[in-house]
């Protein structure tokens, strides 16, 4: 069932038990619904700002015709939605009741994970997107949204974000922040991006490097103490210059020393390449080439 | 056929738009841009925006019912007319734009519902169904908008809007069907009873239409059986008979009426050339007129070749009391001035186009420099008008210096008719030379006043002119040499002594030529 369904069901439930009596759970907690959706009127392109603290978090491809639909279901005595709308901006996610963006970390419980925001993005205008997420999970799928910018900074959550068709617009930069999350990418040569820039802390970062890869990228990896696995394609060159840091773990499959850089053997032949350039403080960073 | 006016004909087809049924080929136009729907316990409230207008809003909060802020009511939380809201905003969640909208259209209460929540619920429905229906009205007007904005896209081509006046004469537009850009088939039994105008369209004709048919940019396939019993009028576009039959006529319009512009084009063309010929006409009794005056008449080449002596005179006396003036004013100057030419004569020539070449880029020099310096200013006025009439005055006391040579060269000719005039004497020697620079331009004059010979005439007035400017030219270097006249080109040989070789010698201010060796070597 779509998040949308769900929705609506989950209105239909409401509608039918009417508001919960005094003394129940849901009485303490006063959940709502918040539904807001638009068409294009002529908008040249989208930016898209999310802020969303802790819950679950769905971005996908919405239905044709639509610029974006946002559900967002949440604790309104605890959270205010956001969902503001201007020229071809919207700026959308949850701020705390008393102002502060985020919800709180203390508590989180069934509070937090039962918050949910589900954006669906059209796909007539252009996107630019900059999505900043702290605990709880989220599922961004980008497949099929025409992104011209990307920039995502996850805190604490569990994220996972996939690309399963060639991003029709270019963008030269696609950046990603991650804290102390666990973040995977599945098919990061989709975004046709000229340079992708990873920074992770503490996180456990996975990044499939599958896709079709346009335009060779370049590919900028700054790790603290968290743990990157490359996942390579045999068929992908793959160049990597990684600093010397004898506390860094590195672990290079397949890789052979050409000077200062470590190449794939397939690196002439191949006729998709990516150039990676690591610096690690403490981290461990492996290449495993996957079929 | 008469002729309706165009923008007449245009808004009558508008208004025809305005009933025309809309299409199942249109798409469906988007007027609701934004939905929100907020659901809680205590609330449910659904805000609308449109293209155009105000927004909408419907909330059910804590008891109350507000339709766009103002209270219409109360309600019982939980109550009957608490679901049947909350029922319609669950059914309108999934959906956007016209379905939305026509799913608000077709709410209604149910019934069965206290009196009191049921005169509320019928309040916000008659809002809902006011809002929408106005997002109707404007989904109506935008489809008109745009009809209308694709005839006049159809009939701005290749002048069609002119003949569309034509093509519409005679026609009901009120009960006219206007197709465009869709297909539309007349079945057979199906009669049309009015005109069909097919405009980027195609008609496909099984039945009966009962008027004309007009095409632009259309098609019109007459099937067997197919019958149209008015005319088929062409704008542009063609007519497929696959067995169908017309009552009425096929005109072209348009190519009627490239046609009448074609008959209107030789109209113009003969015009043009009966006021060719009287011109011409004209012209030829003009010359015979100018051939009445024959060789000696007043306007005969006699005549200007006469005038052109007089001229030459005329500048001559004037020159000639110039000269003397300035003898009187400034004789040993212009006496420097000859000698200096007759010195180095080359040499005059490259200064004096040096000279005359930054002459005036040294006049808007001097003029910036003045102007821009506050000391300057009042010099500007004397600057800006005695600059150009010392570069005047020098130009001619060059050209005396040129005549004086000149003026000496040819009485030492021994020209018979010349003996009265003394070869030494400046003033003679001046005069003659004068005269000798400006002889060119009546003899010019008299020469084209023969047949045959007229073109000699022009070249003698050239040379004329080329050698009053190279004396102009050699005189003006010969006045820049001499300084003015001050020094004699004699003295200016030594440079840097100049200053004190014309501090020790004592220069004559009139008569004669000084003595010095440029003299001795003139003579």
């Amino acid at each position: 069932m779509t998040p949308l369904g769900t929705t609506a069901v989950l209105l239909a439930a409401t509608a039918a038990a009417g508001p919960p009596g005094p003394g129940t759970a849901a009485a303490k907690q006063s959940w709502k619904t918040f539904v807001s959706s638009r068409q294009p009127t002529g908008e040249e392109e989208l930016r898209v700002r999310l802020t969303y603290g802790a819950g679950t978090l769905t971005l996908r491809r919405g239905g044709d015709g639509a610029l974006y639909r946002l559900v967002l279901r949440y604790d309104e005595e605890s959270v205010e939605p956001m969902a503001e709308y201007r020229s071809g901006r919207l700026r959308a996610g949850a701020t705390k009741a008393d102002g502060r963006r985020g919800f709180r970390f203390a508590g989180l419980g069934d509070r937090t994970s039962q918050n949910a925001l589900d954006l669906e993005l059209g796909t007539d205008v252009p996107l630019e997107l900059d999505l900043a997420f702290g605990a709880g999970e989220a599922d961004l799928d980008l497949t099929g949204l025409p992104i011209r910018e990307l920039e995502v900074s996850t805190g604490a959550s569990e994220s996972r974000l996939r690309v399963e068709q060639v991003n029709r617009e270019r963008m030269k930069l696609a950046s990603f922040k991650v804290g102390v999350a666990d973040f995977r990418v599945h098919g990061l040569g989709n975004l046709a991006a000229e340079e992708i820039r990873l920074t992770a802390g503490l996180g456990s970062v996975t990044l499939d490097l599958d896709g079709e890869w346009p335009v060779d990228a370049r590919l900028v990896l700054e790790m603290g103490l968290g743990a990157l696995s490359l996942r390579a394609p045999e068929d992908l060159g793959v160049q990597i210059r990684a600093g010397n840091n004898f506390l860094a773990s590195l672990d290079l499959e397949g890789m052979e020393e050409h000077g200062d850089v470590r190449r794939s053997a397939n690196w002439e032949q191949a006729r998709r390449r990516v150039e990676v350039e690591v610096s690690a403080a403490l981290g461990s960073i492996e290449l495993v080439r996957v079929p | 056929m008469s002729r309706y006016s165009p923008s007449a004909a245009l808004a009558a087809v508008a208004l025809a738009a305005l009933f025309a049924p809309p299409s199942s080929a249109r798409g469906q136009e988007r007027n609701v841009v934004s939905s929100q729907v907020e659901v809680s316990a205590g609330v449910a409230s659904l805000r609308l925006e449109f293209s155009d207008g105000p927004p909408l809003s419907v909330a059910f909060a804590d008891g109350t019912v507000a339709v766009d802020g103002q209270v219409l009511g109360s309600y019982e939380p939980g109550g009957p007319a608490d679901r049947a809201w909350r029922e319609l905003l669950a059914a309108v969640l999934p959906l956007s734009d016209g379905p939305l909208a026509r799913e608000l259209a077709q709410w209604s209460p149910g019934s069965g519902l206290p009196e009191a929540e049921s005169a509320v619920l019928d309040a916000v429905d008659h809002a809902v169904d006011q809002a929408v229906a106005d997002a109707s009205g404007d989904r109506q007007r935008a489809r008109i908008r745009r009809t209308f904005a694709g005839l006049l896209g159809l009939l701005s081509r290749d002048g069609r809007f002119d003949q569309l006046g034509a093509a519409l004469e005679g026609v009901d537009i009120e009960s006219m069907e206007i197709l465009l850009e869709e297909e539309r088939v007349v079945a057979r039994g199906e009669a049309v009873d009015g005109s069909v105008l097919v405009a980027g369209s195609e008609l496909e004709v099984r039945g009966r239409v009962e008027g004309h048919a007009i095409l632009v940019d259309g098609v019109l396939v007459l099937e067997d059986g197919g019958t149209v019993a008015g005319d088929v009028r062409v704008l542009d576009g063609r007519v497929e008979e696959r067995g169908g039959s017309l009552r009425g006529d096929l005109v072209h319009v348009l190519r009627e009426s490239q046609a009448n512009r074609s008959g209107d084009l030789d109209q113009v063309r003969h015009e043009m050339m009966d006021q060719v010929r009287q011109e011409v006409r004209r012209e030829v009794q003009r010359d015979r007129a100018r051939s009445r005056d024959g060789f000696l008449g007043s306007r005969g080449p006699v005549a200007r070749a006469l005038g052109g002596v007089f001229e030459a005179a005329a500048t001559f006396a004037v020159l000639a009391l110039a000269m003397l003036v300035l003898a009187r004013v400034a004789g040993g100057r212009v006496n420097a001035v000859a000698e200096a030419v007759g010195h180095n004569p080359a040499r005059s020539a490259a200064v004096g186009l040096a000279g005359g070449f930054l002459a005036l880029p040294a006049y808007v020099l001097g003029i910036v420099v003045l102007a821009v310096s506050i000391v300057g200013i009042p010099l500007l006025l004397a600057w800006a008008p005695l600059f150009p009439l010392a570069v005047l005055v020098a130009g001619f006391a060059g050209c005396l210096g040129v005549s004086h040579h000149v003026g000496r060269w040819v009485l030492r000719q021994d020209l018979p008719w010349l003996g009265r005039a003394d070869a030494g004497n400046p003033v003679h020697a001046r005069l003659v030379g004068m005269a000798a620079l400006l002889a060119p331009f009546p003899v010019a004059g008299i020469l084209q006043a023969f047949p045959l010979v007229g073109w000699t005439g022009n070249v003698v007035r050239v040379a004329g002119i080329l050698g009053c400017v190279a004396a102009v030219v050699v005189g003006f270097g010969a006045v820049i040499i001499t300084r003015g006249g001050r020094y004699p080109a004699s003295a200016y040989a030594f440079g840097d002594e100049l200053d004190d070789l014309a501090a020790q010698q004592d220069w004559p201010e009139q008569g004669e030529p000084s003595n010095g060796p440029s003299a001795s070597a003139e003579s």
